[in-house]
Order: structure tokens, then sequence, then C-alpha cells
């Protein structure tokens, strides 16, 4: 019994560090919880998050993210100063060696805009990124309800 | 001894002044001394309607200051506060849980998207725009702020700085508390259900 469950641990393990492989990057990136929520048809902007995780031994710097689906994206941050909200735009974004950036709702943010169609709920978007230095990263966030996303991360009801 | 004494008595004053602290704002959740009632205005609803002080009565409600060209904050609050109303949904008699107006203060560009902005994140929310004179009659009766950042007249990409709380109206039209981000659903719940049937937080 024991010894059937070594196993299959060893086994979730080897698959779990196949997956996470597939997704590092050649900068030893790897992207979590990648997602968009969905909008209304007529918005001509939306948000995109992820969180951008740096596993390597030096600093990266994302300076710029493109998508087939958005006419351009700029990376933004809300802020709240003296109960007031604004947002601002950000020219790079610094990701410390071993440290992890969140673009998350209410803070930083992607902000594409004029997005090709409206995204669907399920659909798969792809986002590249571009680091300093050159290095390319593909990721892929997928389009769901913000009610959903809050129930996955478990602060939205308390049933 | 002594200083067991004295550590025991900063405990207790700490724990008084937590507690005072709880009281007077629960979890960022502000309740007015005494009701405030709201200046006139003349606005319209996203369906076309006439919209004044007058129809803030008979409902409790929850007014939220945006803009549709908003893709962060104002779609993630819109959210929290329907999980809020989800909440109070098992506390409470649906007739009693606050409505959401959406107080859109860019009527330039919010006036075509209202419609379709609103009811695509629930068919019961409530736009409401109008001129920037009599917005801000509502704005200022609410102790609110908001600002269109132009950097020059023509520009169509720029921000809307907003205050960021949301008033709490009572059925009888006067703001009764403000309550602030993040919106967490069970803690803000708790705090409306006890404000709707009148216990009384502050001092």
């Amino acid at each position: 019994m024991t010894k059937v469950s070594v196993f299959l641990k060893a086994i979730i393990a080897m698959s779990m560090l196949m997956i996470a492989s597939q997704v590092m990057s050649k900068n030893m990136m790897i992207i979590e919880d990648g997602w968009i929520p969905t909008a209304p048809p007529t918005m001509k902007m939306n948000a995109g998050y992820f969180k951008l995780v740096n596993h390597g031994h030096h600093q990266q710097i994302l300076v710029s993210a493109s998508s087939p689906n958005y006419k351009n994206i700029e990376f933004h941050t809300s802020e709240m100063t003296d109960g007031m909200v604004s947002m601002k735009k950000i020219e790079q974004v610094i990701i410390g060696s071993h440290q992890a950036v969140h673009f998350k709702p209410g803070g930083l943010h992607l902000m594409m805009h004029k997005p090709v169609s409206p995204a669907l709920d399920g659909e798969v978007i792809k986002i590249n990124l571009v680091f300093d230095g050159g290095v390319t990263q593909e990721i892929e966030l997928q389009v769901r309800k913000r009610q959903a996303q809050m129930k996955m991360q478990g602060h939205g009801h308390h049933h | 001894m002594r200083l067991l004494s004295i550590f025991a008595r900063v405990l207790v004053l700490l724990s008084l002044s937590l507690h005072m602290m709880a009281q007077s704002s629960s979890d960022g959740h502000i309740t007015l001394k005494k009701p405030k009632p709201l200046t006139e205005f003349l606005l319209e609803d996203h369906h076309g309607n006439k919209f004044d002080q007058g129809h803030m009565k008979g409902h409790w409600s929850m007014v939220f200051i945006g803009f549709t060209t908003c893709p962060d904050v104002c779609p993630a609050t819109l959210s929290n506060l329907e999980s809020v109303r989800a909440d109070m949904g098992l506390r409470m008699r649906p007739d009693s849980i606050p409505r959401i107006l959406f107080l859109a203060v860019d009527p330039d560009r919010d006036k075509p998207f209202l419609k379709d902005y609103l009811s695509y994140f629930h068919p019961e929310y409530l736009g409401i725009t109008g001129s920037h004179e009599e917005l801000g009659k509502l704005i200022e009766s609410l102790g609110a702020f908001y600002r269109l950042d132009k950097k020059y007249i023509t520009q169509i990409d720029y921000d809307v700085l907003h205050t960021a709380f949301v008033a709490i109206i009572n059925p009888d039209g006067q703001m009764v508390a403000k309550i602030n981000p993040p919106f967490q659903a069970h803690k803000t719940s708790e705090y409306l259900n006890n404000l709707i049937r009148g216990v009384v937080f502050d001092d």
C-alpha cells in the first residue's frame, strides 16, 4: 500500500516537473494562473492577469507584450491614493531573481486595447512577452468569468 | 511583578483601542454619525429614464463611482459587490439586499456603452449618468470626488480618477455609510447586514 502510494507520488512529482519544464522559458520564467476576465462585447479594452515567477539567478525585465487578439498591450497599475483610484502606465516590470510579480485585479495588469474579436468564456488567448535582451515568451491566458476566478482562488463566497 | 502588571495594562489598553477601532470602522467600513439627505440632482438611468434624488428612495442602494472604459478596478468592484450580495442572500430577505447603482462619471464615453456594459454584468444593475454639472451635485453630496485626467482637451485615451468607496443609501434616500475596498464578501455582507438591521456600530 505504502509502496504504491510512494510510487504514485513519484509519478505525480515527475509529471509536475515535466509540466513545469514545458512552460519554463529560456530565461527561467514560469507563468501561473494566467486569465482574462470575460467582458462586455462592446468594451474596447480588457485586463490580463497572471503570475510571473523568475526561477533564474538573474533579474529579468519585462519590456513589452503583444497578441494577435489585441491591437496593442501596455502594462498598467491601478493605484489607490487617499481613497482615490487611478491608473498609471508602467514602462517596464522588473522581476528579481527568485521573485514573483503578480498581475492581478486592482493592481498591476496587462492593459489590452482594441480586441480583434470579443474574448469568449473558455477561450485561450496567446500573449507574447518580450524581456530585456530580446528573449520572448509566449504565454496563454484563459478567458474566465471573474466570479469563477474568485471561487477558484477561494476568497469569493464562504458557504 | 510590577513589570508584569504594566505589561497587563498595556495589553488591556491595546485590546481596548483595537476594539474601538473595529467599532468605528469595521474592516474599513464607516457608518455615518447621522443619515445624510442627498441634494437635488437630475440624471438619467441607462434605460433613458429620469433619475433624481426621489429615485433613491424605496430601496437600499450601493452607489459605486466608475466609468465604462475602466477594465480593471470597475469590473472587479462590480464582481466583488455581486459576491457581497450573494452572501447577503443567505442572511436576509431579497428585498432588503441593496441594489447596485453604477454612477458613470465620464458621460461622453459612458453614455453610448452604459446599457451594454451594465446589462452584461447583471440585468438588475442600474447605470446612472448625466451632465458633469448634475453629476457633480450628487458626487459632492456623497462626499466623493472624480476628475477626468485629460492632459489636453481632445485627448481620447485619458484616465478617470475617482473615489474608491461605495456609498450606502437607505430607503429614505439618505446616505448612511461608506464601504471601502477590498469589499471582502463575507465581512462586507456581515457589516451591511448589521447596518440594515439597525445594529449600531458607532459611538
